[in-house]
């Protein structure tokens, strides 16, 4: 039984202005925004250093920077990019939709979920300080890689500010999670169900029980680091490497999916949205989603494959095993467009890009979940073109299919379709330009976070096409930025629902008034209510 | 019933990494394996408990802005800074806490 949803209650407020509007508020809304833009900092901070990187490698011999120098730029690189831009932004898609998606007024949790937000602008400027003391920033990788972080092979405070940042940065995150979970178990509206939740707020729900039961793991890790850094032996007397590398990576592979998830629940909502469709398969993809959740805890193993510290048949099974849960939901997709109106603006070009790009980093997944195929590309490039097109032909792809979606619900203008189009081309060719020959030179056996190589190696060629592909995908950045600038100085009002979309934010306000609903809000019949109310029958999805 | 359904399906999730890391056993001997998974596998289930009773709050007045956060986020990095750093970012640390979580008391009363 269906049943109409009175408006949220809402508490008298006064608006805030000035710094406290900017920086204390609490509105889940404005937590989210500022993350937005500060994870984007970091972003360009971590862009210029892989431009930098694909300068260096560009031709043989030490052009750019040293030795040591690289080894601070690919681990500041890496950790700017997975702890300080793809987990918040991801993350804050959620703290953003998730209340509005299930018609709460307010975030659970409000203050806790500025608190997360503190701890990781803090944690992230910490990272970025770590550059500065006497022998500079971590350079043991963004894993930390333990004994190669320690006190011996990295003496000095940068790496110990590192350990810190990082660390904080991660408790930001698993606040984050909770307030979202919290709000999900609690305030969703009066006929909102677990099955009628959109997908992407599935897709959260999923994610956020993933971070808060692994990402106490990396606190684990990172604190054992920094305790064995000052005198306390704690890795050595419990495994040594083997014991530090399974409590990162149980941290560290969930988290691949704690950056996949929301991006796969936006995606398909666009999918739908823009082929006038519901979801195909929409149990099954909340299914799938569980699923895919439960696995990435049983998997961190395969990152173990070569050390002979675990058991290779049993996480070689549990990493194949995700190839289902993952073709469900391509399945969903793929049912959601066939009889659909497609209407390829801008969001659904990224939609698209996401799930055909992703679908090679998924296949090379499933090659390196083999051990006796991972020991030939183990530590190679095979392995940086594999994440990298999970993490950016995947999640940034993914990324700018929400920037582009949800940009006029956030702002209330409209982001420009030709330099949106323009962008979407230059980026599928920079990406696919820079990483598709790094599986050629991994497989023929160039090694990861080398600084330089021998013209004799015969790489030369395609790390030039590599470092092309780089500076391609930094004109595409260009083309976004150029989108902002020119969309902000035309201003064209977008109004409520643009686009015809089917969850509950697009019933309300552009931007949404402080508690989210100004009115009543439409009866919650299914997971598509503002589908309902145009008379799409159910039996059409 | 909402937080109930909930709690169910954190439930289930759990049960399911229950029935993954049971399956280990038959592959593993390896002691960190075991000890890394179940202790996650516990902590999700003890989720589900405030889960199976969470209702929606009664509505109350909260800040619409809170320094106080910010006071226990600086002290909070001070006191992990602490170890790099010295006692002298640990006792800072401290004071950081103590005030922010003083802050956060007077937004409750004083709004």
């Amino acid at each position: 039984m269906s049943v109409v949803a009175p408006a949220p209650t809402r508490p008298p407020y006064a608006p805030l202005r000035g710094v406290a509007g900017t920086l204390f508020a609490t509105d889940h809304k404005a937590v989210a925004g500022r993350t937005f833009v500060l994870a984007f900092v970091f972003f360009l901070g971590g862009g210029v250093l892989a431009l930098l990187m694909r300068t260096e490698l560009m031709a043989p011999g030490m052009q750019v920077t040293s030795r040591t120098g690289y080894d601070e730029m690919f681990s500041m690189h890496g950790a700017t990019m997975i702890y300080l831009f793809v987990t918040p932004v991801a993350l804050a898609l959620g703290t953003y939709f998730v209340p509005l998606q299930v018609g709460a007024a307010e975030i659970a949790g409000p203050r806790v979920n500025l608190l997360g937000f503190w701890l990781y602008a803090l944690g992230g400027l910490i990272v970025w300080l770590s550059w500065f003391p006497r022998n500079g920033a971590g350079q043991a990788a963004w894993t930390a890689e333990y004994p190669f972080s320690d006190s011996t092979s990295l003496p000095g405070t940068g790496m110990d500010i590192w350990i810190v940042g990082v660390s904080l940065a991660t408790v930001g995150a698993i606040l984050w999670a909770g307030c979202q979970l919290a709000t999900i178990v609690a305030r969703r509206a009066p006929g909102m169900t677990l099955l009628r939740m959109p997908v992407f707020t599935w897709a959260m729900l999923a994610t956020c029980l993933m971070t808060v039961a692994s990402f106490p793991s990396l606190l684990g890790a990172m604190g054992g680091l920094l305790l064995d850094r000052h005198g306390v032996e704690v890795f050595p007397g419990a495994g040594g490497a083997a014991a530090y590398q399974h409590l990162f990576w149980f941290y560290g592979h969930p988290v691949v999916y704690t950056m996949f998830f929301p991006f796969v629940g936006v995606a398909l909502e666009i999918l739908a949205t823009f082929s006038r469709r519901r979801v195909f398969g929409y149990k099954g993809v909340a299914l799938s989603l569980l699923a895919f959740a439960a696995l990435s805890s049983a998997v961190w193993g395969h990152h173990m494959f070569t050390t002979g510290q675990v058991s290779n048949l049993y996480f070689s099974l549990t990493s194949h095993m995700l190839a289902v849960p993952a073709g469900m939901e391509y399945v969903a997709a793929i049912g959601t467009l066939i009889g659909g109106a497609l209407l390829l603006r801008t969001p659904m070009l990224f939609a698209l890009g996401f799930f055909a790009q992703f679908l090679i980093g998924g296949l090379t997944g499933i090659y390196v979940a083999s051990p006796p195929l991972d020991y030939h590309v183990h530590d190679s490039y095979f392995v940086v073109a594999h994440f990298h097109y999970t993490l950016f032909a995947g999640s940034v792809f993914g990324l700018f299919a929400a920037i582009y979606h949800w940009w006029p619900k956030v702002t209330g203008i409209m982001l420009g379709e030709r330099l949106g189009k323009l962008q979407f081309w230059l980026l599928v060719l920079g990406t696919n330009l820079t990483f598709f020959p790094m599986f050629l030179v991994g497989y023929d056996g160039m090694p990861r976070r080398v600084a330089d190589y021998r013209a004799s190696d015969g790489w030369t060629g395609l790390n030039l096409l590599e470092t092309l592909g780089s500076y391609v995908v930094a004109l595409g950045m260009l083309a976004f930025a150029a989108n902002v600038v020119a969309s902000w100085l035309a201003a064209r009002p977008a109004g409520p629902d643009p686009w015809g979309g089917q969850t509950l934010e697009w019933a309300t306000s552009s931007p949404p008034p402080r508690h989210n609903f100004d009115g009543p809000l439409p009866p919650i019949r299914s997971a598509e209510p503002l589908m309902d109310l145009r008379g799409v029958p159910e039996a059409s999805r | 019933m909402r937080g109930r359904s909930a709690a169910l399906v954190v439930a289930a999730w759990g049960l399911a990494n229950l029935a993954l890391a049971t399956l280990m056993f038959a592959f593993t001997t390896d002691l960190m394996s075991h000890v890394v998974y179940w202790l996650a596998v516990v902590f999700v289930l003890a989720i589900a408990v405030p889960a199976w009773f969470a209702r929606d709050p009664p509505r109350r007045r909260l800040p619409e802005a809170s320094a106080g956060t910010l006071a226990v986020a600086v002290g909070l990095a001070f006191l992990a800074l602490g170890a790099a750093l010295g006692i002298w970012a640990v006792l800072m640390g401290v004071a950081g806490v103590l005030v922010g979580l003083a802050v956060l008391g007077m937004e409750r009363w004083i709004r």
